[in-house]
């Protein structure tokens, strides 16, 4: 590894790191469980096309139902982690509030509804709680990110030490205002799109009937939804404005679906106290000490038995959906910066890459499953089509704006453009590895042998002990995965930057 | 003695920008420092500053105001730490009364009581040179040392803003580009070329010629 990149030129490192990972994703794939099982998934995916194309409302009531509490949940939990990742931002630099972020973040949305669907029931309390916890971590760390790089620094004089708080509100908050508020707006977007895929583990968001819809081969009214759930993520900056947002938020309220599951203070203390750890250590009579010696050993038997695996295979999974998304980049940033001239091509293009972002690799995943038969395949091209569609999106304004100074032909990009746009790509790849992970880990749902499929496993079978373990693991993994992604990030950075997906 | 520098340098990357310089100040002077650009101005006042940080109201080249902050309080900030954090918090809600009034009769010294209430970034050059002005005012400092305050202001706002910066402090350290200024309004005149103090007089002693000689 060493040797493969002492003494290059920026673009030759950058070459042999796209290499390595194409390289690395293809050897896995061959002893990988890469293969279609369904056995016409041509004409499968015609049926599903004509399907999908010819949208139908049947129930024009429950979809409007599924619209307006995927909508309320985002805006309830998006709001809710706004108010607690901004307080943590203040705090952000205490080592102990970045610990806690990182590893709360590290968990995925999806898993935190597990957990709270056993507290809360299928109901809004536990659909908020999913998206606010770990929104408020991710935002307190943009947040401080955002701190950091204020232009303007007058903190470094005395005069302003014994004024924090004044200091703040006069010199850091009206330098960042503005693009503190552009990130949220983003996240907004981002909080729909995860508020509809809850609704793939119950809650009564617009994912709940998309997968009915997908497992009864209905493709019509999936059609349908799908095309509301496009217009409702395009329609977003039309309608969301901070002064209205205090009338958005009333109505969320008064919307929220009223749900008869309670749970007692003694349940949900049991949970914490008892459901969560082995049962066997319980019975015993022991010592804090030999408590702490069982569950180590009982620890390491999960992780021989289950969670090794596991890791393997969400590590293998992510690499694999690394080298697809980094091949996809490669064919499609050129394709759509040539489609660019011509302008219904340029619609057409612009319009493919939206739809490949905007749909959740989730749900991405749950079509390709049904098409090519369950393997880790569906997986890596549901992960690697919403990521690449990403990627391009952000890098297309640059190479367009490269192409008009530079100019359009083969040539031009190969030598001009490209190299002078690759640092941002491989940037931009190296960010999006970290939510491949946590996508590839919760893609185990469904029944891919990643911690995913443990975690939901140790839920159904209600091991929660199992499942609490297997989370950890999993948020651990997360967190040595980003490291170690944003040590490969700054190799390739001279201004040691890290550059977000979305500024 | 106010200040004193005794052979002092100072160097920038391995690059010399002050070249032993020896300079002593006293309370109740007016200092024009004059020279070309990159000659150690900014270096000399920064060094005299370090020597009373707590006394002095230092006008700093490039302003330092905060874009996005009303006028107002850009000006407001210079005493953050002198008020309470509630009476700050109230005055971003709305502006404190009497702090109010004090900052709006320097503005209006200074013509820009109308542009207060607007954002520092919709500023010309010029205007925002003057709430930097306004700032360093309001802090009601002894001492003003300031970094071509004026570069950016016609010939009759330059003239009107020295004399007020005169007539508020007992002592003025300026850096500037207007020899004319510096020799009509200022005592004292120090040349600086080349990181040597190549002038130190009176300004009657000084003429228009010894000052071109610096920028040749």
């Amino acid at each position: 590894m060493i040797k493969l990149y002492a003494g290059l030129s920026e673009g030759l490192k950058l070459r042999n790191f796209t290499l390595t990972l194409l390289a690395l994703g293809l050897s896995i794939s061959f002893f990988s469980n890469i293969q279609i099982f369904a056995s016409d998934p041509w004409a499968h995916f015609n049926q599903m096309l004509s399907g999908l194309l010819n949208p139908v409302i049947d129930q024009p009531r429950a979809l409007a139902y599924d619209l307006l509490y995927t909508l309320a949940f985002a805006l309830l939990g998006v709001s809710l982690s706004i108010v607690a990742g901004f307080f943590l931002s203040l705090l952000y630099q205490h080592w102990f509030v970045r610990g806690v972020c990182a590893f709360f973040r590290a968990i995925h949305e999806l898993f935190w509804a597990l957990i709270f669907i056993q507290l809360f029931g299928l109901s809004s309390t536990s659909a908020i709680l999913a998206i606010a916890i770990p929104y408020a971590c991710t935002f307190a760390r943009v947040f401080d990110d955002i701190y950091q790089q204020a232009p303007l620094k007058l903190s470094e004089k005395n005069q302003f030490s014994s004024a924090k708080m004044s200091y703040f509100l006069y010199i850091l908050m009206p330098q960042v205002w503005q693009q503190m508020a552009a990130y949220t707006r983003y996240r907004f977007e981002c909080g729909v799109r995860t508020s509809a895929v809850l609704g793939f583990v119950g809650l009564p968001t617009i994912g709940f009937h998309l997968e009915t819809a997908f497992k009864q081969a209905d493709y019509s009214y999936a059609g349908a939804l799908l095309l509301t759930f496009y217009l409702l993520i395009a329609s977003i900056k039309y309608w969301l404005k901070l002064a209205l947002l205090p009338l958005y938020l009333a109505a969320a309220v008064y919307f929220l679906p009223t749900n008869d599951f309670v749970n007692s203070n003694e349940n949900i203390w049991r949970f914490i106290s008892g459901d969560i750890w082995p049962r066997a250590l319980q019975l015993q009579n022991a010592s804090i000490f030999e408590w702490m010696a069982g569950y180590a050993q009982w620890f390491s038997d999960l992780f021989v038995s289950q969670g090794l695996q596991g890791i393997i295979n969400t590590l293998l999974l992510s690499i694999m959906a690394l080298a697809l998304t980094a091949l996809f980049c490669l064919l499609i940033a050129p394709t759509s910066a040539f489609l660019q001239r011509f302008w219904l091509a340029d619609k057409f293009s612009s319009t493919t890459l939206l739809i490949m972002r905007s749909t959740p690799e989730y749900i991405l995943a749950v079509i390709f499953l049904l098409l090519l038969g369950p393997s880790m395949l569906p997986a890596v091209i549901a992960l690697a089509v919403h990521n690449a569609g990403l990627i391009c999106f952000l890098l297309h304004r640059n190479v367009v704006i490269m192409s008009a100074k530079e100019g359009t032909k083969v040539s031009d990009y190969l030598y001009k453009i490209m190299p002078k746009s690759y640092p941002q790509f491989i940037s931009l790849l190296m960010y999006r590895s970290e939510i491949i992970l946590r996508e590839s880990a919760i893609l185990g749902v469904l029944g891919i042998a990643t911690l995913g499929f443990y975690i939901d496993s140790a839920f159904e079978d209600l091991r929660f002990d199992r499942a609490f373990a297997l989370l950890l693991i999993t948020a651990l993994l997360n967190v040595v995965v980003d490291q170690f992604s944003r040590k490969i990030q700054l190799l390739f950075n001279d201004d040691h930057v890290r550059v977000r997906s979305k500024d | 003695m106010l200040f004193q520098l005794c052979h002092a340098s100072f160097s920038y990357h391995d690059k010399l920008i002050l070249d032993g310089i020896s300079l002593s100040i006293d309370a109740g002077e007016s200092v024009a420092v004059v020279g070309a650009s990159g000659v150690g101005k900014s270096t000399l006042l920064r060094l005299l500053v370090e020597q009373h940080s707590d006394n002095i109201a230092y006008c700093t080249q490039d302003r330092e105001l905060v874009s996005g902050l009303s006028s107002y309080n850009n000006i407001y900030l210079a005493k953050l730490s002198e008020f309470s954090a509630f009476k700050n918090i109230l005055n971003i809600v709305r502006p404190n009364k009497q702090e109010r009034q004090i900052i709006q009769e320097i503005a209006e010294q200074l013509q820009i009581a109308e542009k207060l209430d607007d954002s520092v970034n919709r500023l010309s050059g010029g205007q925002q040179q003057r709430v930097a002005i306004a700032r360093a005012f309001y802090q009601a400092r002894a001492v003003f040392v300031g970094d071509e305050p004026v570069s950016n202001l016609d010939a009759l706002k330059s003239r009107a803003v020295i004399a007020s910066i005169l007539a508020r402090h007992t002592t003025s350290i300026v850096a500037l580009h207007d020899r004319e200024l510096a020799l009509t309004y200022f005592d004292r005149i120090v040349g600086i070329k080349q990181g040597k103090i190549v002038i130190d007089a009176a300004s009657d002693k000084v003429t228009t010629t010894a000052l071109e000689s610096l920028y040749l």
